[in-house]
């Protein structure tokens, strides 16, 4: 049986319940990322519950400049 | 021979312009109950018919929707104090029907707002409503008739599945049934659910009882933190907004509980958009929703896909608009043909669409001819509806319905009607009473559900062109229609308000001696087929068009300088129309020298 290959660590985690309103998490992102998502949008995502991503406006089939979503 | 000057064009209510100014034909300030027909004839208006069972409860009907199923089903709801109910002839007559189940808590507001959305797990329609809480509350529209019962299912009548009548295939699904409320797991593919709990043998259920499927509420959509009021569709998009809240959030295409969005959005997710003042309304208006906030604005909103289609931006535009320009409320607000029509702060009836070359919309006054009249009356809980040509505007606080005649472009008199929502129920248009939990089928029958109709055709003064002459004539022909049991009074008044004088006069339709035939018009066969117009004025063609009739009335001469022409009826089921009237005037012999100083 072939070995899973190793899970990508995350550069950046983006924890929904640091953040009251959506444009904070955004603020946070572009300054993360300087305005450049092409790349390095692969090492980071947002978790959190569905209610704090329900605050934020987010859920798994969203995303934030690129940056994927998942529920806890 | 003696020339009368006849008066056979009418030309519609006017309350602006000064009574002595206006030309002839015009209704003025005093007529009520009096519609302008096909025949372009003023005949009184027609009654009101209760639909359902009465209700003598001082409860007004506070809300309503008519729902189009995609079953084909037409569904109208209506909601008085703290309950929804629907309407339904399944059973063969009709029947306003309870949506709660007797177990269920009552509403604490039935000021609903509804729309409808396309589920595609259900494959069908969805109805949904909401009430200034932060529940949206969601029905599938299942209606259908018991038939028997075990322990555990329930078979109804007829060949249709569970299924094809709107029932739930998925989740957690209930059925009501005598006001008990029953949970099933399947069967919804055959005429049998199976899985029932309770044990609905013990309900008491009779064959023929109304079975339908219990509404879902869905908490905290959009969000724990807002009350969702306002509520309408497009695209499959849910927009949900609060009067005193300036967010709007838009649900994804796919999903009505779902308002989540990614950065940047992609196509048919969900939106929140953040208005300058708090909406009072939504409308959909060709491929944009129309948004109403606050006291005088508009907004359009605008979706631009990206170049590469993998994006789109949802964006509001606020038009540009005058103060006190915004709609009322959403009830305020109705489709009519290529615009929006509302009722402004004002107050004025405005339409909202675009016009001639313009491409942006326009906002265009339609009341200005009745001023006065939209000045002194008060608004509050106002409807309008677009229905066949014509725009009925329900005043509940002052039992009116204004209506607007859009084929003439002129005002029709003010109609007496108790009614606070229209419904436009198979094609026909019914009331929902403003006093009572009661629906209307209005302009049918010739009495108000068993009260008289008190009818006034009040013309303007005429001072046939010789405003500083005195007139006088000694004869007045009324020619017209009269039914056998009717008595029409003709109101002559002699100067403004009749300060010269008042002289009365009787109509009668029993009078063989003035009328011209006495078959019923409207038996098969007399109308040709194809004469019955598409929409437009009041329809006549279906109803009995009674006798004809022409007299010349008879009296002393009196001089006067202008004088006014009033006919009037009050009692059940009269019914006539006025095709044209005037006197021989001349002038008079007598100088003016009272007035000269």
């Amino acid at each position: 049986m072939a070995k899973k290959p190793p899970k990508e660590k995350k550069e950046y985690i983006y924890d929904a319940k640091d953040y009251n309103h959506r444009h904070e998490l955004e603020e946070k992102i572009r300054f993360d990322f300087n305005g450049n998502f092409d790349d390095n949008n692969k090492k980071a995502i947002i978790k959190g519950t569905k209610k704090q991503l329900k605050k934020l406006h987010l859920s798994q089939s969203t995303n934030v400049y690129g940056i994927n979503v998942e529920k806890q | 021979m003696k020339t009368f000057r006849l008066i056979k064009k009418f030309r519609g209510y006017r309350e602006k312009t000064e009574e002595t100014n206006l030309g002839p034909g015009f209704l003025v300030k005093g007529s009520q109950n009096v519609l302008f027909n096909d025949g372009e004839r003023i005949q009184i208006r027609k009654g009101f018919t209760l639909d359902g069972d009465a209700d003598a409860s001082l409860t007004p009907i506070e809300s309503s929707f008519e729902w189009a199923t995609h079953r084909g089903v037409e569904i109208p709801l209506r909601a008085f104090d703290d309950k929804i109910q629907f309407r339904t002839t399944i059973t063969g007559s009709t029947v306003w029907q309870d949506l709660l189940d007797d177990a269920a808590d009552a509403f604490t507001s039935v000021a609903f707002n509804f729309t409808t959305f396309w589920d595609t797990t259900e494959g069908q329609d969805f109805l949904l409503f909401v009430n200034g809480t932060s529940d949206l509350f969601d029905w599938s529209g299942g209606i259908a008739t018991f038939a028997s019962a075990t322990s555990n299912t329930i078979t109804k009548e007829g060949d249709d599945t569970w299924g094809e009548l709107g029932f739930l295939l998925t989740g957690t699904r209930r059925i009501i049934i005598g006001g008990i409320a029953y949970a099933y797991t399947g069967g919804e593919g055959t005429t049998t659910l199976t899985g029932v709990t309770p044990d609905p043998t013990g309900g008491g259920h009779s064959a023929g009882d109304i079975a339908h499927q219990q509404m879902r509420t869905n908490a905290d959509q959009p969000s724990s933190s807002f009350n969702a009021e306002l509520i309408s569709v497009l695209n499959n998009q849910i927009w949900v907004g609060n009067t005193k809240n300036r967010q709007v959030f838009v649900s994804k295409n796919t999903d009505f509980t779902d308002y989540t969005f990614s950065s940047p959005r992609l196509p048919g997710e969900g939106a929140l958009l953040t208005l300058d003042n708090a909406p009072t309304g939504f409308q959909p208006l060709d491929e944009t929703m129309v948004i109403s906030a606050g006291k005088d604005d508009y907004y359009n909103s605008s979706f631009t896909l990206s170049d590469d289609m993998t994006k789109e931006v949802l964006e509001i535009k606020k038009m540009k608009t005058a103060p006190q320009e915004a709609a009322i409320s959403q009830g305020a607000m109705a489709k009519m043909k290529n615009a929006v029509i509302m009722l402004t702060n004002e107050p004025t009836l405005d339409s909202l669409g675009r016009i001639e070359n313009i491409d942006n919309n326009q906002s265009k006054p339609l009341s200005d001819p009745v001023k006065s009249l939209f000045d002194r009356l008060t608004f509050t809980n106002a409807h309008i509806q677009f229905f066949e040509n014509n725009i009925y505007i329900a005043v509940p606080s002052e039992t009116l319905v204004l209506v607007y005649n859009l084929e003439q472009g002129f005002w029709e008199a003010p109609q007496v009607l108790p009614v606070r929502r229209f419904a436009i129920i198979n094609g026909e248009l019914y009331g929902h009473s403003s006093t009572v939990p009661e629906t209307y089928k209005l302009f049918d029958g010739r009495n108000d559900n068993g009260k008289a109709i008190s009818a006034n055709a009040r013309f303007s003064y005429q001072n046939f062109g010789r405003r500083a002459w005195q007139k006088s004539f000694d004869e007045m022909f009324t020619e017209g229609f009269i039914s056998s049991n009717t008595e029409l009074t003709l109101t002559i008044k002699y100067d403004y308000k009749g300060a010269t004088s008042i002289q009365e006069y009787i109509i009668d339709g029993e009078d063989t001696d003035i009328i011209v035939n006495t078959d019923d018009l409207s038996s098969l066969g007399k109308n040709s087929l194809g004469k019955k117009a598409l929409g437009g004025s009041f329809d006549i063609l279906t109803d009995v068009i009674p006798p004809k009739f022409r007299v010349i009335h008879t009296m002393d001469k009196q001089d006067f300088y202008e004088f006014q022409v009033e006919y009037s009826s009050s009692d059940i089921d009269f019914n006539w129309e006025l095709l044209a009237f005037g006197p021989n005037v001349k002038l008079s012999k007598s100088d003016n020298i009272s007035i000269k100083k």
